[in-house]
């Protein structure tokens, strides 16, 4: 068993950790809105029921005491809510990915350079952020596209704070039933709020025993950004335990289309190439010593390079699909960047001659 | 489209023709070549255009929403210019190192010339040229599409 | 040198760049093009403010937009508004603050304001002396100026309009169309993205029929 590595990329300056850092404040702050908002409609729901026994007072204001009383909590639940969800959505994603999705990049204006696009190499991603953590053993280590350790703490995070206030209004209801006195609005609040609860329990504990059992993927590359017709020393280093029925290391070019009109706001990703670089089979990996191998990854000769819009993308990717034996399959994704191979002026005339040429 | 007219206003009369010559066999240019392009506007009366845009740029087609990157842009608005640029020009510029040409399945990269003539009536009239820059292999289809 | 190629159609002619708003006339349920002067009279005759309904894909924002230019092209104030999450609301409340007395607000998406925000709107409009023509699914606050409606006869007619004709013939055409119009349960906007794949689809086997490009 190998535990999560929240920090893992101790090296470089890439920008990872502070875009998670700022998803995971986030995600406490619209957390606490739901506790809040749990709380309060607990408390005056608790309340209501007293207000509501009270047999001088009109039906009607009762209703309307209740309208206006859980107006605050359910707003508060509301907001929280949607935020949390906002950044579960969007954990781990790059900032340009996510402005595609919600369609508001089209503020950046695509009359030129394209968002993050190279200065030599205009529509050309830069690769700032995939060169800046060395590798142990190849010269660059890769990001994965979503890290699985956050989104274990957002799952853990939730699971905590919902429970927690669950905890807090479900002693007072037994309080109460042991008082004899049995209060069925709480009751009935208390059932679906206790049904979320044990359901982000199951998710979080079931996410916690795939991400230990199975282990991290890590994936170093020789150089970056690659150029067509060169090949590339690729290390894969898989850590867990048991056996892996398979794990298939293939490299893969998406198109990536935004499109918004009127009401509609769609994005479209299809693969549009796949090469299937090695898999293995029946793998048996031990406790404490991971899997490493190294892999040569060719770029064909002629293939489109890497390109970013603000509402189209060209992306080029390593993929590793696992299916461990006891667990549900994974499927990990490391973002490249492949550069347009240029042809030399001086050699046009004579033959073509592939220039590596790199404007960072 | 390999060249393509429209005109906007709302009096429409006999629309113009562009016509544009090429200095690469098949319009097939390799990255970082000189573009050199002649063209030739017919069914203009004198005097009648008070200002010309020409521009060298690529565009996105596809599925998603159209982008566009502008290489390189004139505006001859003044009357000694204007009268320069018609009813034959050249267009000259060295093409960039990216984006290449592309024919993909949801996103297509595309080169063009344009030429936008703005009449004195208001009305004004654009004529688009695609070449192609790089040599890239059309995408074969879908292999997989992603949620 | 050589000579420009004849105007081909080198690309998919159902790709955005033709079916985006503006480069086909407004047509009815029916395929047949709208008057858009008639139109415009009849936005006069509700009052000036009025409402663009139908389902999805049915093209409301296509005719709004072609109502919004014939407006300025009668010298009248047009201000345009996408509403799309909170950017939306804060450009329409900037469009509502700038627009001149007697201007149009021509507003994609009415009822994402949900129905306190277009009362507000509404109120706001009327106190500033500003007409309203927006783009809806339901009947709602303002008259309803025009019902879209969708039918084959319409994607047929749409398609019939694209470059190449969609690169159909016309026997093609009628079963494709019927097809993806099926398909799509009547969303227009979805019917010509399935025929943007089913032309992909068929681009990709004459690539692999035949010579490979070199």
């Amino acid at each position: 068993m190998r535990l999560p590595r929240f920090f893992g990329k101790k090296r470089g300056h890439r920008r990872t950790g502070s875009q998670a850092w700022g998803s995971f404040g986030e995600a406490i702050f619209y957390a606490a809105l739901v506790a809040a908002g749990v709380c309060f409609a607990g408390l005056l729901l608790s309340g209501a029921v007293g207000i509501g026994s009270d047999a001088t007072a009109p039906a009607w204001s009762r209703w309307w005491l209740w309208a206006f009383t859980l107006l605050i909590p359910g707003a508060l639940l509301a907001f929280g809510l949607a935020g949390v969800a906002r950044t579960v959505r969007a954990w781990g994603k790059s900032e340009e990915r996510r402005a595609a999705a919600e369609g508001i990049s089209n503020l950046l204006e695509s009359m030129g350079q394209s968002p993050g696009a190279d200065r030599g190499h205009p529509g050309v991603p830069t690769c700032e952020d995939l060169v800046n953590s060395p590798g142990t053993i190849l010269r660059y280590r890769l990001p994965i596209e979503s890290p699985e350790s956050w989104t274990l703490v957002g799952m853990g995070l939730f699971a905590v704070l919902w429970n927690a206030v669950l905890v807090v209004l479900a002693v007072g209801a037994g309080i109460d039933l042991l008082s004899g006195r049995i209060e069925w609005v709480l009751f009935a609040v208390l059932m679906p709020f206790a049904a979320v609860g044990i359901g982000g329990i199951v998710l979080f504990v079931r996410r916690l025993v795939l991400t230990t059992a199975v282990g991290t993927t890590q994936m170093e590359i020789c150089d970056h950004p690659l150029f067509p017709g060169r090949s590339y020393d690729v290390l894969l280093a898989q850590s867990g335990s048991g056996v892996f029925r398979s794990i298939a290391l293939t490299l893969e070019v998406e198109e990536m289309a935004s499109f918004r009109q009127g009401t509609d706001t769609r994005t479209e990703r299809v693969i549009v190439w796949r090469e299937t670089v090695k898999e293995w089979t029946n793998l048996e990996i031990t406790p404490g010593v991971r899997f490493e191998t190294h892999v040569t990854v060719t770029i064909p000769a002629g293939a489109m390079h890497s390109f970013a819009s603000a509402h189209n993308a060209v992306r080029w990717r390593i993929v590793v699909r696992g299916q461990p034996e006891r667990w549900p399959g994974f499927v990990r994704v490391f973002p490249l960047i492949v550069y347009p191979a240029t042809l030399t002026r001086s050699t046009a005339a004579g033959g073509l001659t592939l220039v590596d040429k790199v404007h960072r | 489209m390999n060249g393509s007219d429209e005109s906007n206003g709302a009096a429409r009369p006999a629309a113009p023709r562009i016509s544009m010559q090429f200095d690469h066999p098949l319009r097939q240019y390799p990255v970082a070549a000189d573009l050199v392009v002649l063209y030739e506007v017919e069914g203009v009366a004198p005097g009648s255009v008070r200002a010309v845009e020409r521009s060298v740029l690529w565009y996105t087609e596809g599925k998603g929403e159209e982008d566009l990157g502008v290489h390189h842009f004139e505006r001859l608005d003044d009357a000694t210019h204007v009268a320069e640029a018609l009813p034959t020009g050249t267009i000259a510029v060295r093409l960039p190192a990216s984006p290449l040409s592309y024919e993909g399945v949801v996103v297509k990269i595309r080169w063009c010339v344009r030429i936008r003539l703005f009449f004195a009536t208001g009305r004004d009239f654009v004529s688009e040229h695609v070449f192609d820059v790089g040599d890239i292999a059309p995408a074969l289809g879908m292999v997989e599409r992603l949620q | 040198m050589s000579e420009a190629a004849p105007d081909i159609m080198a690309g998919n002619p159902f790709s955005t760049r033709s079916i985006r708003p503006g480069r086909i006339p407004p047509l009815d349920g029916s395929g047949s093009p709208l008057c858009v002067a008639e139109m415009l009279v009849g936005l006069e005759r509700c009052g000036g403010s009025a409402a663009l309904v139908g389902p999805h894909g049915s093209g409301k924002t296509t005719l709004l937009w072609h109502l919004a230019d014939a407006l300025e092209a009668r010298g009248c104030r047009v201000e345009r508004v996408r509403l799309h999450g909170g950017r939306g609301a804060m450009s329409l409340i900037r469009a509502l603050i700038r627009a001149a007395r007697g201007s149009v607000v021509c507003i994609d998406s009415w009822e994402r304001l949900g129905w306190p925000g277009a009362l507000a709107a509404r109120w706001f409009a009327a106190l500033g002396g500003l007409r309203l023509l927006v783009t809806a699914h339901r009947p709602g606050l303002l008259p309803t100026l025009w019902m879209c409606r969708t039918s084959t006869a319409l994607l047929t007619a749409i398609v019939e309009r694209l470059p190449q004709a969609g690169g159909l013939s016309s026997s093609e055409r009628d079963v494709q169309v019927a097809d993806a119009f099926r398909r799509s349960a009547g969303d227009i906007r979805e019917a010509l993205f399935t025929l943007y794949d089913r032309f992909e689809d068929r681009a990709r086997d004459r690539r692999l029929a035949g010579p490979s490009r070199s």
